[in-house]
């Protein structure tokens, strides 16, 4: 492994050959780990929006109209039914990685707004909530980063075309937590909808009893679907994975292509190289050595150099992300991702597939060496 | 006690000087063996002392199946060995019906024209290549019986090589070529390299890279990593084609003092008769077969 015919001596002495390879290998890294994260945070965004809330209520909604009560107060007497809250589920506009994108906004009853605050794990950081029946908003910390907004403002489609929420409301409050979800008051939202005029609920969020989430969606599941529909987490998570699953596997196969060709050539390129230095190997095996210390050391070789030029990339790109994370995407409000295990497992197959690649050609030719058509040759 | 150089019988030879590939009134299984026997290398103990001294020489598991290797008589022998290639679509015959037998310690010269088949021999003999009819015995042991393992590990451990081209690896320094061809390559053997090519007055040129050293420079350092091993049969392949002539004398110069202070056996090919002057036999090639074998003087 190490001394005068291990791979540290051969990768330093042989500085312009290892580096080539390191930078072919360094820049496909980066480049399949910058799909990664722009993938990772486009899907990291759906996630968000379509799956992460229903982790903590379910939601049931008209299929027409409004809710019927019967309905309502059915859910309502069910004994795993913690709470039936109306709720009307809005979504505010924000910058991302790749154009435009949502965040949640729930608008909910005034008397609820901690209670369902703290159920979805958000908390008030600074400023108050929405009062009641007031066009007011609470919104998440990096929502008001990204869209440049401060306590006052206004946001709504009075204010702004472009935004999805309707009305015109004054942030009052910001809001911490994972689910970056807004809060309104569930009354002056509905004076900005096509029902305001009519009495009745159009959307609930059903909380559960502590572990009875799933009789409860059991339970919301039989009711009648011509007058409303019911969005649970699993059904949720399922549509989500309906939605990503043919463009995860367009990516992958576009990262598996990419690497593919990368490792073809890079192997070819180790095998010029190893072509090169059959004089080296034919003396090593005429003198002695055998071929499984031979192969073991092609194999210690080019293991040694793709692990290190895989590293290396990973290095670089988390200090690359670092650096336009701080100067460029904070300054925008956009959020960068940190290196994670979509990373590593969209960028693992570059250094596996070259040392797969390179080893099983030349591991071909040094089994087939015959040292002595090296050692005649007579120049 | 025979003379250096005299060809002796073996136990299935009767007697004379003669080629089996080339005189058959010889019979089968006669083979001449060169050297002087009786003079073998001492200080070697039993077989688990030898074994021990072989697994800390780097061998091994497989130090004990080829200790006789190291307590055997320093001899190589072919059996009525021949070697045919396959060449376009024909059989072309390298070798044929070879019978000879080199003892050490001694020096015997193998000459003849190109294509004679005497680098082939030197092939067959150090077990770089098998033969397609009959077998070598090299230090005790039957090439055929040991597996390719064993078989480098027998080079490895008791052959030393010098070829036409020096072959050193082109990244590593003089000192660090030579220390490519040690059984073990630990520290000792770091300083044991420089010492060796202090001797061989390259003891400025431990630290230079191969294409810093002159061709006669080079040849030294490959020689010198032919020797790191302490080889019993030492094998050269035409050592001093490549060399102008004083750098040819010290190198062969440097091989005798190695077979003269370690009692081994050395074989070199080549078509130099100055190189083979000093052989103790001289064994003639033509086309595959032992045309003669003289003893200079």
């Amino acid at each position: 492994m190490f001394g005068v015919l291990g791979f540290p001596l051969y990768l330093l002495r042989n500085r312009g050959r290892a580096l080539a390879l390191l930078v072919v290998v360094v820049l496909a890294v980066m480049e399949v780990s910058t799909v990664a994260l722009l993938t990772g945070s486009m899907l990291g965004d759906l996630r968000l929006t379509m799956v992460a809330p229903f982790q903590y209520f379910t939601e049931i909604v008209a299929s027409d109209a409004l809710v019927p009560p019967s309905i309502a107060q059915s859910v309502a007497a069910q004994p795993q039914t913690k709470l039936l809250l109306p709720m009307i589920p809005e979504v505010i506009r924000v910058n991302t990685l790749i154009g435009p994108g949502t965040r949640n906004v729930f608008a909910v009853p005034t008397a609820f707004m901690t209670w369902f605050l703290r159920r979805i794990g958000e908390r008030l950081i600074i400023g108050r909530l929405p009062a009641a029946s007031v066009a007011e908003i609470a919104l998440p910390r990096r929502v008001m980063e990204n869209r440049h907004l401060r306590l006052g403002d206004m946001v709504g489609q009075q204010v702004d075309p472009n935004e999805w929420m309707p009305g015109e409301f004054r942030i009052v409050g910001i809001l911490g937590g994972t689910l970056n979800a807004g809060i309104t008051s569930y009354e002056a939202m509905r004076s900005f909808t096509a029902l305001a005029a009519v009495p009745g609920v159009a959307s609930y969020a059903a909380f559960a009893q502590p572990g009875s989430r799933r009789a409860m969606d059991a339970y919301l599941s039989t009711l009648p679907l011509d007058q409303v529909r019911v969005y649970t987490e699993g059904a949720e998570e399922q549509a989500y994975h309906q939605d990503v699953r043919m463009l995860d596997w367009l990516l992958w196969s576009i990262n598996l292509v990419t690497v593919g060709v990368l490792a073809v050539a890079m192997g070819l390129l180790n095998n010029l190289y190893y072509m090169q230095r059959m004089d080296e190997y034919g003396i090593l095996a005429a003198i002695g050595f055998t071929h499984g210390l031979l192969l073991r050391r092609a194999f210690a070789e080019v293991l040694a150099i793709t692990s290190i030029s895989w590293s290396a990339g990973l290095g670089l790109t988390v200090a690359l992300r670092g650096v336009l994370a701080r100067w460029l995407f904070a300054p925008h409000g956009i959020s960068l991702p940190s290196l994670d295990l979509r990373d590593i497992v969209f960028t693992l197959p570059i250094p596996l597939l070259i040392s797969v690649f390179t080893l099983a050609t030349v591991l071909r030719r040094l089994t087939r060496l015959d040292p002595v058509s090296v050692v005649e040759r007579r120049d | 006690m025979p003379r250096e150089g005299r060809a002796v019988p073996d136990a299935t030879a009767s007697s004379g000087v003669h080629g089996s590939g080339t005189q058959p009134e010889t019979g089968a299984g006669r083979v001449p063996v060169l050297g002087r026997p009786g003079a073998e290398r001492g200080a070697v103990g039993g077989a688990a002392e030898v074994a021990g001294r072989a697994r800390r020489g780097g061998l091994g598991r497989r130090a004990e199946s080829l200790a006789a290797a190291e307590s055997g008589p320093v001899e190589v022998v072919a059996h009525r060995v021949g070697l045919a290639y396959r060449e376009h679509g024909g059989v072309c015959h390298a070798l044929r019906d070879v019978g000879l037998g080199l003892r050490g310690p001694g020096f015997v010269g193998i000459a003849g024209p190109s294509g004679s088949g005497k680098s082939s021999l030197l092939y067959l003999l150090a077990g770089l290549k098998r033969p397609t009819t009959g077998r070598i015995v090299a230090l005790g042991r039957e090439m055929d019986q040991l597996s390719p393992t064993e078989r480098c590990l027998l080079r490895r451990r008791y052959f030393g090589f010098v070829f036409q081209q020096p072959f050193l690896i082109h990244f590593l320094t003089a000192a660090e070529n030579v220390v490519v061809g040690a059984p073990r390559r630990d520290r000792a053997a770091r300083g044991m390299a420089e010492a060796l090519l202090g001797r061989l007055g390259l003891a400025g040129c431990c630290g230079r890279l191969p294409h810093e050293l002159s061709g006669g420079q080079r040849q030294r350092v490959a020689a010198a990593r032919a020797l790191m091993n302490e080889p019993r049969i030492l094998f050269a392949d035409e050592p001093t084609a490549a060399l102008d002539r004083a750098s040819a004398e010290e190198l062969m110069g440097l091989l005798h003092d190695y077979r003269h202070g370690h009692g081994a056996l050395l074989a070199v090919v080549s078509h130099d008769e100055t190189v083979t002057a000093a052989a103790d036999a001289i064994v003639r090639m033509w086309d595959g077969r032992i045309r003669a074998i003289e003893r200079p003087g």
